[in-house]
Parts: C-alpha cells; sequence; structure tokens
C-alpha cells in the first residue's frame, strides 16, 4: 500500500487518556552497594561465568586457561587487553576470520568456516549490574559472530564500564544504540526451556559466556 | 442506618444470608432499612453482553435505591462491583440518571469493607469451631480490593480455625452465565477449586459472593462431600 | 467451524493440556519472583502503558518517523496494508534475490499472515529456527502458547520426531535433542539466503527494531543471510529509547520472570561499512491486516500488548484448555480480546466468552490493559451484531420486565419457592433445557421462602 494511505490508516485512533507528549524514559534507582559484586551474583545466576581480575596481565592468564583444549578463535576490533590475538595465534591457536563477504556464494563458503569456531573473544560496551548483563555492540571491526556463533564466548571488560542497570545504560549512554548496525544485551548463555520447561544451555548461540572484569 | 440490598440470588437462594446480613448490622447497632421495590442490579444481563436488558433493571435499581440514604451494604462483592463501576456508565448517556448513579455508587459498600474498614469492627463478637477456609471470590477481590477484610473477620472468631486455601485468588469458574455458556469450561475449573478446598482438609469453605458459594456447594453436593459451603455473613452471627 | 466450546471439550483433562497447565504455573512463578524483587516495577508498568497509549494516539507520526529513519540507515520499508500484500512483497524480494533457502526466528504475524504457505508455495525453503517453532513445523502441529509454543509435548513426542524428521537415533534427553536441533540448524542458518524475523519493538527516532529471544536464533538469523526481512505489526512500536527501556524492563519480568532475556537485539539498518558481517539487506515489512480497524474501534486498548503472555499464564480458563481451543494465532485473554476485531467479528464472538472476567489478566499485564473492560465490550457488539449467544436473549429480555416491576419480581420469587417446595431433597440434581448445563455436573439448591417474603414476614 502506499506509504500516505497506509499512514491515514495508522491515525485512525482516539485516546482520551493518553498523554500529549511522549512519557519518555523512567529511570529507577537500581541496586544499591557494590556494582561489581552485583553484576558478579546476576551473570552466574543467569548461568554465566565471572571472573573477575585486577590486571591485564591476570586477565590475559584467564583467556590462556579457558582456550586450553579449543583450537579455533574468533578476536577482532578493540579489546581493553592489547595483544591477545597475537599471543594466541603464537600460542598457536587458529584465528577465523571475521570478514564477511558481500557475494552470495562467497558468504556462505566463508561462514561455512564457523561451524568450526570454538571460541569468540569481544570487549564490550557496557555492563548491567542490575541483570548481570553485558552490552556488545557490532561497528567498525567488532564482528557479530565472535559473541553468537562459539561455544565459547569470552567479553573482556573494566570496571568503569559499570551501569546499574538497562535503564541507566540508555540514559547515559543514549548514542550507544545506534553507533552500530547491531546492539546487542547478552544476559547469559544461548537457552531455552521449549522441552518440558527443562532448562538447556546453548542451543543456537554460546553455551558459555565468561565475562572477565577487570579493575 | 444502612439500606440492605440483598442481591437477587440471595433473595431467591439463600435469603437465610440476608437475614444474618439484617442480625449481624442491628446487633453492632445499625439500623437496617430494606427498599422493598429492590429487584436485581443488571450483571448477568450485562456481563453477557445484553446492554439494553441490563440498562433497563440499572435504571430500575438506581431509582429505588436512590431515594434512601445512608450507606448501602451489599453482601456481594460482584453485585457492589455492579453498582459501583459499571451502572454510572450504562446510563452515561443520561445525565439526570448519571447523577443519580453516581450517588448510589459512591454510598455503595461490600458488606466485609463495610464492617471492617467503614465501621471499623473486626471482631464482631461471633463464636465458632472447626476449621475453615476463605475463597475470595475474584470481583470483590480485583475490583473492590477485598481480601484482607475476611481474613480479618473470620480470624477474629474466636474457637473458629481458619487454614490457608492454595490457589485462593484464582477463579472457581462461576463467571455467571459463563456456567450454563461454557459449562465444560467451567466444570473443569470447579475442579480445580473443590480439589484445593478438600486439600486444606476444612470443615467448612467460606466466601463473600452466593455466586461463587451455589456453584461450589453445588458441586461438593454432587460430589457427596461433607465439606459446608458457608457465606461469611453466616460465620459472622450463625 | 467449530467452535470454542468444542475444541475446548476436545482437550479438557488430556495430558497435554495438564503440561501446558504446569508451564503456565511455572511462568507465573517466577513472574511472581521477578516482580517482588523488582521494586519499580509498578511506576514502570505504568510508564509503560502511558507510553504505548501514546504512541498509538499518535501512530501516524512515529510510524513516519520510523520509516525515513529505517531508509536513512539503509534499510527499505514496504507497508502492507493486508497478508496477501506482505506475503507478495516478501516473496517478490526473495525471488528476485536468488533466495532459495530462508531461516525464520519465531514471529507470530508471520503465522497470523501465513507467510510460510505463501513462501513455500513459490518453492521456497522456509526453516523454523526457534526450537519449538520447529518442533510445530515439523510435526504439522500448530502452537499452545503465544511465547512457549511446544507447552503441550512430551520430550518422548519430541525424540520420536527428531527420529523421523532428522534421520537421528532416538533419545528423548533435553540436553541431547537441544544438541541435535542445534547441529540440524547450525549449517542452515550458515548457508540460508534470507532470514526473516518478527519486531518485538520497533524505536520511531532512530529506525532501530528489537528482537527478545533466548536461543539466539533471532540472532543466527538476522546475521548470517545476507538478506534480512522483519515483519512489524504497525502497533509495534515507541517513539525512542528512553521508551523502548522501560518496555524492556516489564517485558522479560512478565513473561519468564527473567530480568532480560538472554539476547535483546537492536537492529539499527543493514551492515555498515567498515562492519565485518550482518545482512547486506534489511526490509521492514510493516503490516496493517486488521489492525487499523482495530484501533478505529472501541477496543484499540488492545494494541498496547507487548506480547509477554502474561495474561494467558494467569488466565484460569486458559490453564484448563490450553491455547489450541482459541483456534487461532493470538491465545488466553489478550486473543480473545484482540480476534474478534482483528478478523470476523461472526467467527469470533463465542472467545470473549471465554472467561469469567476474574480480571487475573489485568492484574499481570505489564501495560495494565484492561482486558476485562475490552471482553465486556466484545460481547456487547457481539449481541449488537446478533452473533452473540442470542438464546439468552428472550430469558433475559422476561428477566428485565420481571425486575423492573417490584411486585412481578417478587411475585417471580413465590413461584419460585413453591417449585423449591417441591424438592424434597432441598436439592434439584436435572434441571431441562439450557439448565442441564448446569445441572450436568453440579447440583442446584432449591429456592426456599425469598427474603423479600422473609423480611414482609418480619414486620418493620
Amino acid at each position: 500500500m502506499e506509504r500516505d494511505a497506509f499512514l491515514r490508516r495508522a491515525a485512525a485512533g482516539t485516546f482520551p487518556d493518553a498523554e500529549e507528549v511522549d512519557p519518555g524514559a523512567l529511570v529507577p534507582e537500581g541496586p544499591a552497594g557494590d556494582l561489581v559484586e552485583c553484576f558478579c551474583d546476576e551473570l552466574a545466576a543467569a548461568a554465566g561465568t565471572p571472573h573477575r581480575v585486577a590486571t591485564m596481565d591476570e586477565a590475559l592468564e584467564v583467556v590462556l586457561e579457558l582456550m586450553d583444549g579449543h583450537h579455533t578463535f574468533m578476536a577482532r576490533g578493540h579489546l581493553p587487553v592489547p595483544g591477545l590475538a597475537g599471543r594466541l595465534i603464537h600460542d598457536g591457536y587458529h584465528i577465523v576470520g571475521s570478514d564477511v563477504p558481500k557475494d552470495a556464494g562467497e558468504r556462505k563458503r566463508h561462514q561455512l568456516d564457523y561451524e568450526s569456531l570454538e571460541v569468540g573473544i569481544t570487549a564490550v560496551d557496557g555492563l548491567l549490574a542490575e541483570s548481570g548483563s553485558i552490552v556488545v555492540t557490532s561497528g567498525r571491526e567488532s564482528p557479530r559472530m565472535a559473541s553468537l556463533i562459539p561455544e565459547v564466548h569470552i567479553a573482556l571488560a573494566t570496571t568503569d564500564q559499570m551501569y546499574r542497570s538497562l535503564s541507566h545504560f540508555f540514559s547515559e549512554r543514549p548514542g550507544a544504540v545506534t553507533q552500530g548496525s547491531n546492539m546487542v544485551v547478552i544476559t547469559g548463555p544461548s537457552r531455552t526451556g521449549d522441552i518440558e520447561q527443562t532448562l538447556t544451555l546453548g542451543v543456537h548461540g554460546p553455551r558459555q559466556l565468561h565475562v572477565i572484569v577487570i579493575g | 442506618m444502612a439500606q440492605l440490598f440483598v442481591t437477587c440470588l440471595v433473595d431467591a437462594f439463600a435469603p437465610h444470608v440476608g437475614e444474618a446480613v439484617v442480625h449481624l448490622l442491628e446487633s453492632l447497632d445499625v439500623p437496617v432499612e430494606f427498599p422493598e421495590d429492590q429487584t436485581c442490579c443488571g450483571q448477568p444481563a450485562f456481563n453477557a453482553g445484553f446492554h439494553h436488558e441490563a440498562r433497563r433493571m440499572a435504571v430500575h435499581t438506581i431509582r429505588v435505591l436512590d431515594e434512601t440514604e445512608g450507606p448501602i451494604v451489599v453482601p456481594s462483592g460482584s453485585c457492589a462491583d455492579m453498582i459501583i463501576h459499571h451502572i454510572p456508565e450504562l446510563v452515561a448517556d443520561d445525565a439526570e440518571l448519571h447523577d443519580a448513579a453516581s450517588r448510589v455508587a459512591a454510598r455503595t459498600r461490600e458488606l466485609t469493607t463495610f464492617l471492617v474498614d467503614d465501621l471499623g469492627v473486626d471482631d464482631v463478637g461471633a463464636t465458632g469451631d472447626g476449621t475453615c477456609t476463605v475463597h475470595h471470590s475474584c470481583h470483590g477481590l480485583r475490583n473492590l480490593g477485598v481480601k484482607d477484610q475476611p481474613e480479618q473477620l473470620i480470624d477474629a472468631v474466636a474457637g473458629l480455625q481458619r487454614k490457608e486455601l492454595e490457589g485462593a485468588t484464582e477463579c472457581c469458574g462461576f463467571g455467571g452465565l459463563f456456567a450454563l455458556e461454557m459449562p465444560d469450561v467451567s466444570a473443569a475449573m470447579l475442579e480445580r477449586k473443590l480439589d484445593a478446598i478438600e486439600a486444606t482438609e476444612a470443615d467448612a469453605v467460606v466466601g463473600g459472593d452466593i455466586s461463587c458459594l451455589m456453584h461450589i456447594a453445588g458441586g461438593f453436593h454432587r460430589r457427596g462431600s461433607a465439606v459446608t459451603t458457608r457465606h461469611i455473613v453466616e460465620v459472622l452471627h450463625p | 467451524m467449530t467452535s470454542f466450546l468444542e475444541r475446548a471439550r476436545a482437550d479438557i483433562g488430556t495430558a497435554p493440556i495438564v503440561a501446558v497447565q504446569s508451564g503456565a504455573r511455572r511462568f507465573q512463578i517466577h513472574r511472581l519472583t521477578a516482580v517482588a524483587e523488582y521494586a519499580a516495577m509498578d511506576d514502570m508498568r505504568d510508564r509503560a502503558r502511558a507510553i504505548r497509549l501514546h504512541t498509538l494516539a499518535n501512530l501516524d507520526r512515529y510510524l513516519s518517523q520510523f520509516a525515513d529513519a529505517v531508509t536513512s540507515n539503509g534499510g527499505r520499508v514496504f507497508f502492507a496494508a493486508d497478508a496477501t500484500e506482505a506475503n507478495d512483497y516478501i516473496t517478490r524480494v526473495a525471488t528476485d534475490r536468488g533466495v532459495r533457502r530462508i531461516v525464520k526466528a519465531k514471529s507470530m504475524l508471520t503465522e497470523e499472515i501465513h507467510l510460510n504457505d505463501a513462501l513455500e508455495r513459490h518453492g521456497l525453503e522456509v526453516i523454523e529456527t526457534d526450537l519449538g517453532e520447529l518442533i510445530v513445523q515439523l510435526s504439522g502441529d500448530k502452537p499452545s502458547h503465544i511465547i512457549a509454543p511446544v507447552l503441550h509435548k512430551t520430550r518422548f513426542e519430541v525424540g520420536e520426531l527428531f527420529r523421523d524428521q532428522m534421520d537421528v537415533p532416538y533419545t528423548d534427553d533435553p540436553e541431547e535433542l537441544n544438541a541435535i536441533a542445534r547441529e540440524y540448524l547450525r549449517h542452515r542458518f550458515l548457508t540460508a539466503d534470507m532470514g526473516i524475523s518478527g519486531v518485538n519493538v520497533a524505536v520511531a527516532s532512530t529506525g532501530s527494531i528489537c528482537l527478545v529471544t533466548n536461543e539466539g536464533n533471532g540472532r543466527l538469523s538476522t546475521t548470517a543471510p545476507r538478506i534480512h526481512i522483519a515483519v512489524m505489526g504497525m502497533e509495534r512500536i515507541v517513539p525512542s529509547v528512553g521508551d523502548l527501556g522501560v518496555i524492556l524492563e516489564v517485558l522479560a519480568r512478565s513473561a519468564t520472570g527473567q530480568k532480560l532475556s538472554s539476547y535483546t537485539n537492536i537492529l539499527t539498518g543493514p551492515r555498515r561499512p567498515g562492519e565485518p558481517d550482518g545482512p547486506d539487506e534489511l526490509h521492514v515489512v510493516i503490516v496493517d491486516n486488521g489492525r487499523s480497524n482495530v484501533l478505529a474501534g472501541s477496543t484499540a486498548e488492545i494494541l498496547a500488548c507487548i506480547r509477554c503472555g502474561a495474561c494467558l499464564n494467569a488466565c484460569p480458563v486458559y490453564k484448563v484448555v490450553g491455547g489450541h481451543a482459541y483456534g487461532t494465532t493470538y491465545q488466553g485473554p489478550v486473543g480473545a480480546a484482540l480476534t474478534p476485531s482483528l478478523f470476523d467479528l461472526d467467527e469470533w464472538a463465542d472467545l470473549p466468552y471465554a472467561s469469567t472476567l476474574c480480571g487475573a489478566c489485568l492484574e499481570v499485564c505489564p501495560v495494565r490493559i484492561d482486558i476485562p473492560r475490552l471482553l465486556l465490550e466484545q460481547r456487547r457488539r457481539a449481541v449488537d451484531a446478533k452473533v452473540g449467544p442470542m438464546w439468552m436473549k428472550r430469558p433475559l429480555q422476561f428477566y428485565a420486565s420481571i425486575a423492573t416491576h417490584p411486585r412481578r419480581f417478587r411475585r417471580l420469587l413465590s413461584v419460585g419457592s413453591l417449585f423449591g417446595r417441591l424438592v424434597r431433597s432441598g436439592w434439584i440434581a436435572k434441571l431441562p433445557w439450557r439448565g442441564s448445563a448446569w445441572t450436568d455436573t453440579r447440583d442446584l439448591k432449591a429456592p426456599g421462602r425469598s427474603f423479600h417474603a422473609r423480611w414482609r414476614r418480619r414486620g418493620t
């Protein structure tokens, strides 16, 4: 249907009790106390695995431990731990390319490589204390697939990226949503309860979510 | 002084409940008048979508009650809800009737809220024995906030022990003409309620709406159950 | 066409319905826990309602703003008046772009418009990727709950289904079934040409669409294929990101008791230059299909619904009949309030009567939709159009003429008590005609001397 005709249909509603102006966000108090502790508790409750470390070096150690037993990884973009990708390659891990070609056939061929991708490593744009969530945006050099395809997702964050809740994040970082074509708020590993309400993890997304909080 | 709106179901099927309301209020020094021309608030027709018929009964009810004074006490959450929330809407097209309906609505009180919230009484001096459990009728519960009042009143009855009912706030399945229009569904919901009541092992189930209680009592009687079904006013002034 | 009651009769008491009931109860309990832990819930619900009503009152403005923003982000917008227009557009895009394989994330709207059928008629392969929807698709069944499609199925049934349809050894262990589905779908995701999703909430000011899932299939369907088509109900929109936040805070808590689902995915346009992955084309198909009729009518408030399913979980009727009894895409209280306005009133006039108006739905609705009031309004519409339970008309007319004349009323009461006295035991076990609907399962206490008569006896 032609746009104007459709929009005329959309103008048909009358709501005498509706507010004249967009009521907008309501940002509640949010959790009190130690936000990092709250974040870690909530992440664990959502079946994720928090790791608290003080330094970049300790963070690197955790990553190396988590990589043990795996062979392939995807890591691109500006990670808080400098030289991480290089170190992993040096240690013999195979890095899977994340640049997806535009051509239809080449795209599929490239993506078939992802079937062997075991670990994805990303930075975050924010940590949400109330729900134990991480905010991951795609953008230049940040592939969506890194936090989506592999069985293991390792997210690297610093304590100064903490926000009280999603509402607080939206309020304090209004531009974050549109800085890339994709922003995803991740709360624990992938899951379903569709079969007899039995919770199983790692349906299509990662089965393990590790968040290394540095600082 | 209070006006009693006895409700058509109590009038026809549980008149002793109406009598108990009168005795109870008089024992609390509240003289009771009964406007004899009252009939039915129109709720069954209204709920079934028959506004025309409902409006006729609503108008009659407004006229009868508007000629009286004082609080209008109703031993039914659903009928009180009808008078308070729906009758004014039904006559919104007529300014004079709407004013009368609003006056009547403002004076209308479900029985237990009248006792506890208005008179400030939760111990009416009743005594009892055995055990009971409370079923919270939906309209009173959700539309009039009737929940604590019946429990407080029963807890103050010396000798009577109240047990918690699992799913106390879940609908019993009466729903007015729903019981006739969707009988299998109504019966399935009733089964759940009867099972839950029996599971408490209480001697009696008590509630504030004869509509639910007729449905529950009818089910228990069919089952041959020993559980008795009581309107709360019967427990407060047996 | 069958009636609600006929469909309900077939399902009441059966094992699948018992499963649906226990599933719904579990959601109910989880919701209560989440709400108890979230001090801001009541305020957020008030705000969510205000946002949704404001938006619906200005829907044309926000849809216009949204469409412009999507376009400036590099996406395409198509306005579909009805199912046919939507399906035709999507099919055309698919055939023009040489699409063969399509992966789908869960979308009730695409079920409503029968999109899969239209695509398959054109020789396209459509694969449902939400685990519950995949099970529904492979078994040729229908969902029994709007957010948990296979509450009614056992793991044994799923095991047999996978063995038969996917050529794998039988297992009924949910973890293993899960792994089978993951394996089956992974390759298909990565080689699909097109991904189709719904839209949980669109944001007008940024042209973003938000998808809320737990499995990751929503993300994979909208990341791996080169084309993403998002099918959106015209009412599923809010003005700004801040508004989106309010909706998100109440949505998962109300649906499953989670604070947020595993993936709250916000998409703003297709892949941008410099981005490594994501679809290169994004089409948003905005669908009317009867919604503007609802909007213009007396039940418009139902369009505020954010599809959380809490009303289903709270509804005592839904819990004894399950989802299939409603016979249509939208089930439970929201379905009963919406369907007779969205589609034909005479086909669906019985749905609003599948309720005792207990109010449990209103109690849990995150946007505080007054569903009982809407059901009453649908009943009024049905009666006015003479497609309601018209057998009640004569008896109610009769009753009204009695109840508006006090002496007639008192006479009716005495007649009743006369009959009542004929019943020795004081209980009636059998009533004729419609009355048998009562006495089939319940007894009726016989009327005695009415209160009116006793009051007169008493003197004043």
